[in-house]
């Protein structure tokens, strides 16, 4: 922890900004010593569980209990799915909103589950005992798999829970993860879409931020309201700025343990091709859309997903542009390596790790570009003709020597039915261009002599291939795809649709390429994992392990940081809101595809509301993608906030951590309570979460 | 108008409204793109007005904006005449602000004088013709010189106007700018500095802004209210998002017609040399102020008048690392030269003077390191010392062998009379610590043997030799004063601390100085010469290098990418409030804290009055306090700032990210309605009374 932050601390100091805390800490291992040195504060066993057992797993992401009688709250944007799930093209609650007035009226979410953490269990020692020695490295994986399992089973059976598998420090510790499992889960309460995600995506991953991003909803069993055993008491004066706050959530997955060599390949390489791949695709969309207003209507929602990926990749490539950030990489690596160097054990398993991570990456210079080039060339037509050309191929093969994907039957059949569901009406002209486009990339990239656009183009131009392609097949008709898949590798043999012809001619080729990447990170991963296993033998447990979607404690105070020129604000409030509204023309404007515009009922709300009550804030917490919805605790355990992003500067922080600038985005309770009292005329709610 | 073509293509990238460069001036404007790109013509009449209607306010810009002289310009620039007429407590109207409520009440600024320009006058030709076959460089330039003044004093006797010569496109043209100058003016309106000035430091030079930067005064001529013959209309209306906007004010300077290699020089020479010498005063005042409150209360203003200067220099240092900025600068440096190659008369002038200016350049190198050490500035006794030796070492010598600015005897004797004043009483435990962090860094920085450091420490070390420098007695004139008297002897005597390091020192400084003037001279000959040939090859297509002189420039209400997102194009009082609200009033030193007066108003205004706005218009300082007109030639606002990424505008203009930040007129009229009770002002500017 410490000997991650010191290279920062010299910058902090000189930026004169409170020091920030990195780590996103397994609650088995909570840096006691630590909060207690830096913010006078020890959390009891009691806090711990307290906290731990009211935080809910949500799918890729977070929630928390926050009422004796099941009530949850969660983000919008995490919620969203399940409320469109229930909404219809009449009753579009997604936009509209949605409060229960009575329990009756809370709505059932169809196949939405959610999870408590209840019990952890380390097994390291009995899956590490598995290993006999003299066993070979795949062997004796498996026999740590095969230990691990039936641990799980074990688990389960005696706790009548749902267990995960869960291993730390890349393999340096093993763990069963026991989960309640709740299926009967309700809507009670969800503002409008345009409050929940007001500023749209120019203001995604960014702050000063005015988003409502939350919703309520209550779980139950036996058709009752479930009574949590733990659950947030809801906190009424919110945090303060300098106060201090934890974050308890489910990461998703950082890359804070790759090599500096594997970084710098993907600062060289990696990072640039996909940058470039997406600008194309923009332009390429862009061209499309100036052809006519209805054609940029087709395209519009695409060419907003195309630019959030490339301001998200941008936010983390900046981070593998950062010098400082860079330097202090190699110096943490410089410094485990002449560790592991310097003993003969460690020099044995992982000294050559390095070396032979480098090596593979060196090798994959040369073919980096294929992965993302040598395959459907972003057709979706060409994408369905290959799928079905795989799927006859591996039914044809033992399940032992399929690839990844169609290695059981229930994989192949879940193939089988994707390629051939009824898809949306193809836009034959969309579909040329974007093949078209795509092809002259993979020409421009690749370069015309290499053997995919040999075999593609066969001395055609991209346009003549793309016409003749797009126009003669009838892939696009779920009547032919069925054909095909049920007549398999004959009928596909036979078919002169241009589409199954090209998918048949580059199939073998695109088959190398995931040959070549699948060998590539096996290496990666077998190395990475020595290293790793060095690095937790040094350091033990004094680090956190990277983020993998488990339960994690992160902890900060609520601060500023510097850009702009300036200071930016802790807070914002809703006066901040309707400032941002009328600063870009309100409704009437409606700048950016609305970005910014308010629900009718906000705009009725203003006189209402009180304007200075808090809405977001921004505080020293390390999080990343997978903590949306964890919910904000102060000290004394009571829910202050909700969290709902990060700060663009914070982008970089899945290489490293910044302390100087990376922060994260949450919603102040006060602003959800103030909403839900004055906006939606919910006091119910109000009572339910004050507890009154 | 030339947009470059590097910044182009990212510009279209970006989707953002267009942006306009150029600084013009009123003889010069753009017509045609202004008609091409706005549908937008003025009249000669609108050039007129606009121009009759805009005055000159020292190094800021104001307007009149009523049919009685009422003038309005930033709270900022008028702040000086403003602390001019304010007394202790309730008469500080910096702090409380200020408001006349009938015209008795407005209160005369003594000695304040503001300027309309009236008539400007094209004088090259004759200027020129002041030079004669045969004379060399210099006497040209004195040739000129006289020429110009001659001029001047012709035209000032005839009409009654002050003229100011106007040296445009670096002497490729020469101007009579004749001006009416008003010498009575009055203090109406000014608002308390926490909301002019609100965001404090953190804020200046940023966006998101919510400043009430501006002052009203009152120009009267025979003690009455002065009726001018042009004063601009009041917008009610306002503007919005893409709407084309004017700005008419003096830019001070820019130096953008600069070489290539002179900015290189800068970013990679001086500018961080500049930087490096902040930085560390920076902290050597941060380690003072460390020591208790009042330490840091003694020092706090000076710390943050460093970072301001610091975040100043860092955004010229930013634009300079532009890679594709530099580059589009060097391609067009490149497209001069090969223009200038073509004609022989032209590449004789000037096609060696990018390469003479390149090569002064790196014959200074070193000088940035040097500087920021071999100087008198560790003690405030030592630059009086080294002027006291030099008066009599210089005075003692025949005049054309003395040093600059000791030449002429008038030179010597205003030197002689600045050695013999009183010094101000400074503060002395700040002083002494200043001195002795100087010469630690001195310590650190020279080897033992870099004689001046030998001069400076005399082989002691930093602790030792500031103990002794301290018992220096040249504060007191009379020492200095014997000095003088007793000349090179007294001098060679002299045994305090302070004029011993002096003595060793002061040929160090010179010659240190003799390098850097001739570099100046070379670069500034050979500027001038590619300035000549810059003007031959593209003339007027292209607008000069602010000087102080009256220019239009124009662009919509733009939004530009900052921090992953778009920015506003306006904020409104929701937002001061807000941004208030989240640091509270203690932060930074209480930046962000707001008036009482304006706590209270928060139930009376609307709060959705547009305050502050971003447009692309091209602006640098100077501009502070320009009308801001619409197309109809009414104010609209008033600019008081650009933001953050405007700063590289010294260099280079960047129309992606380059904006001017201005006070929306709406809200001027809203704060004078609905918080300071003014409504018979808001009348007066509506043209109601």
């Amino acid at each position: 922890m410490r000997r991650f932050t010191l290279p920062f601390l010299a910058l902090l100091l000189s930026a004169g900004a409170l020091r920030a805390e990195e780590g996103m800490w397994t609650f088995d291992n909570v840096p006691r010593k630590l909060l207690k040195e830096r913010y006078g504060f020890e959390p009891t066993q009691a806090w711990l569980d307290h906290l731990r057992l009211s935080s809910l797993h949500w799918g890729g992401a977070s929630g928390s209990f926050v009422s004796p009688d099941g009530l949850v709250l969660t983000n919008h944007h995490v919620a969203r799915g399940s409320i469109g799930r229930i909404s219809t093209k009449e009753r579009d609650l997604v936009k509209t909103g949605y409060v229960a007035r009575t329990r009756d009226e809370e709505l059932k979410i169809p196949g939405l589950t959610v999870r408590t953490l209840v019990e952890m269990v380390n097994v390291t020692a009995q899956v590490n005992e598995a290993v006999k020695p003299g066993m070979k490295e795949a062997r004796a994986l498996e026999a740590r798999r095969k230990v691990h399992e039936a641990l799980k089973d074990e688990t389960a059976k005696r706790t009548g829970l749902q267990c995960d598998m869960v291993s730390f420090y890349e393999g340096g510790e093993s763990w069963i993860y026991a989960y309640k499992v709740h299926t009967d889960v309700r809507l009670v309460a969800a503002p409008e879409l345009q409050i929940g995600l007001f500023g749209g995506d120019p203001d995604n991953f960014t702050y000063p931020r005015h988003d409502l991003d939350f919703t309520l909803f209550r779980i139950y069993e036996d058709g009752k309201p479930y009574k949590p055993q733990h659950w947030l008491t809801w906190s009424k004066e919110g945090a303060k700025h300098g106060e201090l706050t934890f974050v308890s959530g489910h990461p998703g997955r950082t890359s804070r343990a790759w090599t500096y060599g594997r970084m710098t390949h993907e600062k060289l390489f990696a990072a640039p091709l996909s940058l470039r791949l997406l600008e194309k695709n923009r332009a390429a969309l862009e061209g499309f859309a100036a052809r006519s207003p209805e054609h940029r209507r087709q395209v519009t929602t695409r060419i907003l997903g195309v630019e959030n990926s490339l301001k998200a990749s941008r936010g983390y490539f900046n981070g593998l542009n950062d010098v400082e950030g860079m330097k202090s990489v190699k110096a943490k690596e410089d410094a485990l390596k002449s560790q592991v160097m310097g003993d003969l054990r460690l020099k044995a398993l992982a000294g050559g790790a390095w070396p032979r991570i480098e090596q593979a990456l060196q090798a994959r210079e040369a073919w980096y570009k294929e992965p993302a080039l040598v395959g459907a060339l972003n057709s979706q037509f060409l994408g369905s003709a290959l799928g079905l050309v795989r799927l006859a191929e591996a039914k044809a093969q033992p399940a032992s020597q399929r690839e990844a994907g169609f290695d059981t039957d229930a994989k192949l059949e879940a193939a089988a039915k994707r390629l051939t569901a009824e898809g949306p009406a193809p836009n034959l002209e969309l579909e040329e261009h974007l093949f078209r486009s795509t092809l002259e990339v993979a020409q421009a990239e690749l370069g015309a002599q290499h053997r995919f656009l040999q075999i593609v183009l066969k001395g055609r131009t991209p346009a003549e291939v793309a016409k003749a392609a797009v126009s003669g097949t009838r892939i696009h008709q779920t009547a032919f795809r069925k054909e095909l898949l049920e007549g398999g590798a004959k009928a596909l043999e036979a078919s002169t649709d241009p589409m199954v012809v090209l998918a048949r001619a580059i199939a073998p080729l695109a088959a190398d390429v995931r040959r070549k990447q699948e060998a590539f990170d096996t290496v990666l991963a077998e190395n990475s994992r020595r290293i790793a296993q060095a690095r937790f033998e040094l350091e033990g447990r004094n680090a956190y392990p990277d983020a993998n979607s488990t339960l994690r404690l992160g902890f900060g105070r609520i601060e500023t940081y510097p850009a702009s020129g300036t200071l930016v604000q802790p807070f914002t409030t809703f006066g901040g809101l309707y400032d941002r509204h009328d600063g870009w023309g309100g409704n009437a404007l409606a700048a950016h595809n609305g970005a910014w515009v308010l629900p009718e009922r906000w705009l009725e709300a203003r006189g209402k509301l009180n304007l200075s009550t808090p809405l977001n804030f921004v505080h020293s917490v390390d999080t990343i993608g997978g903590n949306s919805g964890s919910p904000i605790v102060n000290a004394k355990g009571d829910v202050v906030g909700l969290l709902f992003d990060g700060n663009y500067e914070g982008l970089p922080s899945r290489y490293f951590y910044d302390s100087r600038v990376n922060r994260s985005v949450s919603v102040d309770v006060r602003a959800i309570v103030e909403a839900l009292d004055k906006v939606y005329d919910a006091k119910h709610l109000v009572k339910e979460v004050l507890g009154q | 108008m030339r947009l470059r073509p590097a910044l182009l293509a990212a510009f279209a990238l970006a989707l953002v409204a267009r942006a306009d460069e150029g600084m013009w001036t009123f003889d010069n404007l753009p017509l045609k793109t202004l008609k091409e790109k706005y549908g937008f013509q003025p009249s000669q009449d609108w050039l007129e007005h606009v121009r009759l209607s805009a005055l000159s306010f020292g190094g800021g810009s104001g307007s009149f904006v009523s049919r009685d002289g009422l003038a309005i310009t930033n709270h900022h620039v008028g702040r000086g005449w403003v602390q001019s007429v304010s007394g202790p407590g309730e008469k500080d109207f910096i702090k409380h602000g200020f408001l006349a409520r009938t015209r008795d009440q407005e209160l005369k600024i003594p000695g304040a004088t503001l300027r309309t320009l009236m008539a400007m006058e094209n004088v090259t030709e004759a200027v020129n013709a002041a030079v004669k076959p045969g004379m060399s460089a210099a006497q040209a330039t004195e040739a000129r010189q006289n020429a110009l003044k001659g001029l001047r004093e012709a035209r000032g006797k005839a009409t009654g106007l002050a003229y100011s010569p106007v040296t445009l496109y670096q002497g490729g043209e020469f101007w009579l700018y004749g001006y009416k100058v008003h010498r009575d003016i009055r203090l109406v309106m000014a608002p308390e500095t926490g909301i002019a000035a609100f965001g404090g430091d953190p804020d200046n030079f940023t966006y998101p802004r919510h400043d009430l930067d501006f002052t009203l005064f009152r120009v009267y001529e025979d003690g009455k209210p002065y009726q001018p013959a042009h004063h601009l209309t009041w917008g009610t209306e306002g503007v919005k998002l893409g709407d084309l906007t004017f700005v008419v004010g003096h830019p001070g300077s820019t130096q953008r017609l600069i070489t290539h290699a002179q900015m290189l020089h800068a970013r990679d020479t001086t500018l961080p040399a500049r930087l490096a010498s902040l930085e560390t005063m920076r902290q050597q005042m941060k380690a003072f102020a460390a020591q208790s409150d009042e330490h840091a209360r003694q020092v706090n203003t000076r710390i943050y008048g460093i970072e301001n200067s610091l975040k100043a220099l860092s955004g010229y240092l930013r634009g300079l690392k532009d890679v594709e900025a530099l580059k589009g600068i060097q391609q067009r440096e490149q497209e001069l030269q090969a223009k200038v190659a073509t004609d022989p008369k032209l590449q004789a002038e000037a096609g060696g003077s990018w390469k003479a200016i390149a090569q002064a350049l790196a014959q200074t190198r070193d000088l940035a390191f040097e500087t920021r050490y071999v100087s008198a500035r560790y003690s405030s006794l030592l630059p009086v010392a080294v002027n006291l030796v030099r008066v009599i070492e210089e005075g003692a010598k025949p005049e054309a062998q003395r040093l600059k600015g000791y030449r002429a005897e008038t030179e010597l004797k205003t030197m002689r009379e600045a050695a013999l004043r009183p010094l101000r009483a400074g503060n002395a435990e700040l002083d002494g610590f200043m001195l002795r962090k100087g010469l630690e860094e001195v310590e650190q920085a020279l080897p033992a043997a870099h004689p001046f450091r030998k001069a400076l420490l005399e082989g002691r070390s930093a602790g030792e030799a500031a103990k002794s420098l301290e018992t220096s007695k040249l504060a007191d004139p009379e020492v200095r004063r014997a000095l003088i008297e007793g000349g090179a002897k007294a001098l060679a005597a002299c045994e305090d601390p302070i004029v011993r390091v002096a003595r060793r020192i002061a040929p160090m400084l010179a010659a240190q100085a003799r390098r850097q003037e001739a570099a100046e001279a070379t670069v500034a000959e050979h500027g001038a010469r590619i300035a000549r040939a810059r003007f031959a090859v593209y003339g007027k297509s292209q607008y000069p290098d602010a000087t102080g002189s009256l220019r239009l420039t124009f662009g919509p209400v733009a939004t530009y990418p900052a921090n992953g997102t778009l920015q506003q194009p306006f904020t409104t009082f929701h937002g001061l409030y807000d941004r208030a609200l989240a640091w509270g009033p203690e932060a930074e030193r209480g930046a962000w804290s707001l008036p009482q007066r304006w706590v209270e108003a928060k139930e009376k205004v609307n709060l959705s009055t547009p305050f502050n706005f971003v447009h692309a218009v091209d602006i640098i300082g100077g501009n502070s306090g320009s009308p801001v007109l619409n197309a109809k030639g009414e104010f609209v606002g008033i600019i008081f700032d650009g933001n953050i990424e405007m700063l590289p505008g010294n260099f280079y203009y960047d129309g992606k990210v380059n904006r001017g930040v201005t006070l929306d007129a709406r809200a001027i009229r809203e704060a004078l309605e609905k918080v300071y009770d003014a409504g018979f002002l808001v009348d007066e500017l509506l043209g109601k009374r």
